[in-house]
């Protein structure tokens, strides 16, 4: 029973110093926007000389969707004859391939590759359209994604830069007066974009290309080998496989485009424990290799675990909390008598606890937004939400790599009414 | 009933850290999505052609023989129409002019309003303008304040001294007077005025680098190319990149430090520093110029070529010598300035 309880302390221990840990990286990223420099995309630069893009908008039953997207996509201000549009109907059983053969009867850069044969998901679809693509610049939008007129340019600039190898815009969500749930992703996406991905951008770190309104060099693409389809996350595959071999992933936050964001709770937890899932598979893929990369700097590379380690931090807690419970009822919780830990505990009690909050309440102030801030205190029960279902994600993540399971992709749900089509 | 207060108490202290997003929630007053401009399409001569395109709209009903019309444009404003229109000096003008000619100001005077004019505009030292914008050529005099922008379908030319506001653009060639200060400049291409300028001389250095390789990765201070070097490739310097005179270069580069690049140096790709960016006398870059710092460009040089728009965009200033010709957009995050 003594070791039981050693090794319940040392785990608690080490939880609480886990926890520290991320503390410190939320507190840096919000300072670092709130009084540190400020590096500025490259929306800025005009060239005339602009390279050819094919666009993919991967689509499994869309047809609520798959209309709005399209109309966007041709009114974009991108030369015409410099852009393909290529819907990719993966497996629909809905009205998505009439809507899509509409469109490219009408519009013949508008591509579509109908999928029925293979294995279905995301990055299935995109590899095999890729491959058959012609565009140098690979851009990606969700079906749910409504891309403004001037963002293809604004995507592409990114390449003038010779080691960018992908970028990353901001997703905005459209539905957010919609419900509790989706007014509080809207605070999360702020948090997540506004602080996290903009940090990194500012301080030269990880910032992630997070599969959609994001765009990648499609011969390099082609070079990596493409998505590995047994990974749900692709876009987080994708963002270690390019640092690990040299290139850089850059975040625009002035490339913005609305989402729809999930407005049901099952919903919502089907989407996380998917990305826990795809997220914890790069962990156990990408770890290793990132340590190793000789490309990456100390400074990316302590980033990068820490990125890559986040979904298994719900896991880490979830467990922690079970241990002190156990220590509790054995009458062992004297472990703060150990005055580091009593520090970490303090420490994380007096400013870990504060830190999502702080750094969601600084990303609403710079986006301008006032009374929503009132919302946050709210975050509370998402945080309960989040890490139950992320913990699910990880435990999956964690058996498939045990039993080299099938993945499953799932898509998200939409929530928007059918809309129209060319007339 | 101490238990029930209790667990009122609990409660209450509970819910209290809630209850402002309660209300938020059953009174929204701040849940719309934020702001996308769906319709944004980058244009640097933005300015002008949205006030010509309010012109067009708000003026078709207009009886433009008439002298003084209160119109509404983006507001109510009183409008002077004029065919042809001289502007005596000193003079303070509060209201729009809509000149379908050519339009003249004498020294000294104040626009307070916008200015519109379908011939020339011709602009007399020491004045302040609001905004103008013109169909055909336009020259300002030394020392005139924009305050916002200035757009012509021709030619612009400033005098010097000038401080040029938020935007100064032109469809064909943009000539800036020295001393002035400006954010952004558009034209076809930027010229600042032809006088010869002293090169540029870079510091001290102490390491050169063989060049062999795609990406050069360097923990040295300087990652220095050789002078007269002829290069095939993209250069990637992690810290600083000093390029020696005469070298052409035929690919990107990119410094996460300091660029310095002495005379005569030809770069066909574009130009990435993380840094300063030092620019000698007589370089040819074909490419676009970024610096998350100041850029400086000294005399002589030549920046992007005939028929294309290459861009100079410095997160901080820029600093242009004389006779350098930009084809394209400037812009400083900070400020700009023509020596």
């Amino acid at each position: 029973m003594e070791l039981v309880v050693l090794i319940l302390k040392i785990y608690l221990s080490l939880t609480a110093l886990v926890m520290v840990v991320y503390f410190i990286r939320h507190f840096t990223f919000t300072l670092n926007r709130l009084v540190g420099r400020q590096r500025i995309y490259y929306q800025d630069i005009l060239d005339s000389e602009l390279p050819s893009v094919s666009v993919f908008i991967p689509m499994h039953n869309e047809e609520k969707v798959a209309a709005d997207i399209l109309d966007l996509l041709i009114s974009s201000d991108y030369p015409q004859d410099k852009l393909e549009i290529i819907p990719i109907n993966d497996h629909s059983s809905d009205k998505t391939k009439t809507i899509l053969n509409r469109y490219s009867r009408k519009f013949p850069l508008i591509k579509p590759l109908h999928r029925s044969k293979g294995s279905r998901g995301k990055p299935a679809g995109l590899n095999e359209a890729i491959q058959n693509a012609v565009g140098e610049i690979a851009i990606v939008f969700d079906a749910d994604y409504l891309p403004p007129k001037g963002i293809l340019r604004d995507m592409v600039v990114a390449f003038k830069d010779p080691e960018v190898g992908a970028m990353m815009g901001r997703v905005i969500p459209k539905n957010t007066p919609k419900n509790l749930l989706t007014r509080l992703l809207d605070l999360e996406r702020s948090s997540g974009y506004q602080i996290d991905q903009q940090a990194r951008y500012n301080l030269r770190l990880i910032p992630q290309y997070g599969g959609t309104v994001g765009a990648f060099r499609r011969e390099l693409f082609l070079t990596l080998g493409g998505f590995d389809e047994d990974i749900l996350a692709e876009d987080t595959e994708l963002t270690y496989k390019l640092f690990v071999k040299g290139w850089k992933v850059i975040y625009a936050s002035r490339v913005e485009c609305y989402e729809e964001a999930p407005e049901e709770w099952p919903v919502r937890a089907r989407q996380i424990k998917r990305w826990s899932r795809g997220h914890s598979q790069v962990m156990f893929k990408y770890f290793w290799p990132l340590l190793t990369s000789s490309h990456i700097s100390a400074l990316e590379k302590i980033d990068g675990a820490l990125l890559l380690f986040i979904y298994s931090v719900p896991f880490l807690i979830s467990l922690g909390i079970f241990a002190s419970l156990i220590l509790f009822f054995l009458g062992e919780m004297q472990l703060i008598e150990s005055l580091l830990l009593f520090l970490f505990v303090v420490a994380y009690n007096t400013f870990g606890n504060f830190a999502p909050f702080n750094q969601l309440g600084i990303a609403t102030l710079i986006d301008g937004s006032t009374h929503r801030i009132r919302l946050i205190p709210l975050i509370f029960f998402v945080f309960v939400f989040n890490l139950w279902y992320t913990t699910l994600g990880f435990i999956n993540a964690a058996l498939d790599v045990l039993f080299k399971r099938e993945i499953l992709w799932q898509k998200t749900d939409r929530f928007r009414a059918v809309s129209g089509g060319p007339g | 009933m101490i238990m029930l207060l209790f667990f009122s108490l609990f409660l209450l202290m509970f819910l209290l850290p809630f209850l402002p997003g309660i209300r938020e929630l059953v009174q929204p007053q701040d849940s719309s999505p934020l702001h996308i401009n769906m319709n944004y399409s980058k244009d640097p001569r933005y300015f002008g052609k949205s006030f010509r395109s309010i012109l067009d709209k708000r003026l078709a009903t207009v009886d433009l023989q008439s002298d003084m019309q209160t119109v509404k444009l983006s507001k109510k404003e009183a409008v002077l129409f004029s065919a042809n229109l001289t502007v005596p000096e000193d003079s303070r003008i509060n209201y729009v002019l809509y000149v379908t000619d050519n339009f003249v100001s004498r020294e000294r005077c104040i626009f307070e309003k916008e200015i519109y004019t379908g011939g020339k505009a011709t602009v007399g030292d020491e004045c302040e303008i609001r905004a103008l914008a013109a169909d055909a050529r336009v020259s300002l005099g030394n020392k005139t304040n924009v305050i916002r922008w200035v757009d012509s379908e021709e030619d612009i030319t400033t005098g010097d001294e000038c401080d040029l506001g938020w935007s100064i653009s032109c469809q064909k060639k943009l000539r800036i007077g020295s001393g002035s200060k400006f954010r952004r400049l558009f034209g076809m291409p930027v010229l600042t005025c032809k006088q010869d300028g002293d090169g540029y001389l870079p510091g001290h250095y102490t390491d050169i680098q063989d060049i062999g390789d795609t990406a050069f990765k360097t923990d040295s201070e300087w990652l220095i190319v050789p002078p007269s070097t002829k290069l095939n490739k993209v250069i990637i310097a992690t810290q600083n990149l000093l390029i020696k005179y005469g070298c052409i270069l035929k690919g990107d580069i990119k410094t996460y430090g300091n660029l310095i690049v002495e005379e005569g140096v030809r770069i066909t790709g574009n130009v990435f520093a993380e840094k300063d960016v030092a620019i000698a006398a007589g370089t040819r870059i074909l490419g676009n110029i970024f610096s998350q710092g100041t850029i400086t460009i000294a005399s002589q040089t030549k920046i992007g070529r005939s028929g294309m728009i290459k861009s100079a965009v410095s997160r901080k200033e820029i600093v242009l010598g004389r006779g350098v010709s930009i084809f394209g957009y400037v812009l400083a995050g900070k400020k700009g300035r023509a020596s």
